[in-house]
């Protein structure tokens, strides 16, 4: 074996202090308060400092992005690749969802600094008590089953899946959702102009915070939020125009 | 299910479907450069963006994730600016590849100089020995007594502990598992 390093490639404070700040909210995110993480943040840390090394590797100046801006997300990709790979629990893809809707929940308390018990996230939720405590069961390390593996390998890395169920969407759910989204496409091109589809979408999918969206709109957090509210109210009263109701989309969560 | 968590999963859904291409609903394959969703990113980016291109953006669920991703970057990076990382970090790396046996021992100075991982095979049985970290002399006083974790490329932890006469080192087992293609030192 030998050993060498490129002694012109260092580490930057700002690179340092980069790091140091996607780690944090990487960990508040995924590893919260109250919850038995098994990831530890100085383990996120030491991933992201990979991450930024290899960015630095590969960047290309000729690609017309920022190094900072392209190392980020190299950064944080590193991070969630870890967590990805950590021991895990397969389970549908719905089952997957709910989980992701629940920590969103329980992440949207947090940020407003708001204890949220059981009531209060199956109240916020529209799920029983029942249902929220199962799935609270298998809110770590989940990710969706494509396929029955028992032991897989990924990179250099070997973990063990268990398959709690294989709930493959069957063809007529595949009509319905395909048809749900040929409609909210249509309610999108109705709103009123691309900002509307821009702060919903960001909001809702991408989960961007408001000054994120009115910095690159160039208005208020309160425009931001105006529009969100417009646009939701708007595409909701689209939907039921179409027929999608509320007991309809349940048939997609089964 | 409340009304906000319906409309939630109706564009999850339709972000889901349209983030594959399909020939059958017309839509070709040429999206925004990385370059142009960096420009709609920055303050102002949309307002300033050539109208077509905000449209794609409006309706294109890869590149508004792609997007979504630059305006978090540039967050992150404007967050770091005020967030002050106390630990210090060397790191150093492997040329050859990992996977070759250890056979003799290796000594690996980190990019700043002042941390040298040696890794010392035990005669005879080379998967099992010694791994070891050392301070350049002049760093002893700075960093003395302080916690070092030293980690390989996978972030498994090789050495835990508090520096002590510049020196940290344990016994190690399969010498061959570390992946040192890149190994960094974190001193709390």
């Amino acid at each position: 074996m030998k050993g060498s390093s490129d002694v012109s490639v260092m580490i930057t404070p700002r690179e340092k202090a980069l790091v140091g700040k996607i780690a944090s909210n990487v960990y508040r995110r995924y590893c919260p308060a109250g919850q038995a993480g098994q990831i530890e943040f100085d383990e996120l840390f030491n991933l992201g400092i990979i991450g930024l090394l290899e960015a630095k590797n590969r960047f290309d100046p000729d690609r017309g992005i920022p190094f900072l801006v392209f190392a980020s997300s190299r950064i944080r990709g590193a991070m969630l690749d870890h967590i990805r790979y950590q021991p895990i629990i397969r389970t549908s893809q719905e089952l997957a969802q709910k989980i992701k809707l629940l920590k969103k929940a329980r992440e949207s308390f947090f940020r407003r600094g708001q204890q949220a018990n059981d009531k209060i996230l199956a109240d916020k939720l529209g799920w029983t008590a029942e249902e929220l405590s199962n799935i609270t069961k298998h809110a770590f390390h989940v990710v969706p089953a494509m396929e029955n593996v028992e032991k897989e390998t990924v990179g250099n890395r070997e973990y063990w899946g268990e398959v709690i169920a294989d709930n493959s969407p069957s063809p007529e759910k595949m009509v319905l959702v395909n048809e749900l989204a040929a409609i909210v496409q249509e309610c999108l091109k109705n709103l009123p102009s691309d900002e509307y589809r821009i702060v919903l979408l960001g909001r809702v999918v991408e989960e961007l915070n408001l000054r994120e969206l009115a910095d690159v709109l160039n208005c208020s957090n309160q425009t931001v939020a105006n529009r969100q509210e417009k646009a939701q109210e708007l595409m909701k009263v689209c939907l039921e125009q179409k027929g999608w109701t509320l007991e309809t989309l349940g048939e997609i969560q089964k | 299910m409340n009304e906000d968590t319906a409309l939630e999963i109706c564009l999850q859904t339709w972000q889901s479907v349209y983030l594959k291409p399909n020939r059958e609903r017309g839509e070709d394959k040429v999206h925004l450069s990385e370059k142009v969703l960096y420009q709609m990113a920055i303050s102002g980016g949309i307002n300033d963006a050539d109208p077509k291109d905000s449209a794609h953006l409006s309706l294109c669920p890869l590149c508004l994730n792609q997007w979504a991703k630059f305006r978090k970057s540039i967050s992150d990076i404007e967050e770091a600016a005020g967030y002050k990382e106390q630990r210090f970090v060397a790191w150093g790396m492997l040329e050859a590849a990992a996977t070759d046996k250890p056979v003799e021992a290796v000594r690996l100075k980190s990019a700043c100089g002042r941390f040298s991982l040696g890794l010392l095979p035990q005669m005879g049985n080379p998967e099992n020995g010694m791994i070891t970290l050392e301070l350049e002399s002049k760093t002893v006083s700075e960093l003395d007594g302080h916690k070092a974790t030293v980690r390989d490329h996978l972030g498994r932890i090789l050495l835990e502990g508090a520096l002590c006469q510049g020196r940290l080192a344990r016994r190690i087992e399969k010498l061959s598992n570390i992946n040192l293609k890149h190994w960094t030192v974190i001193v709390d």
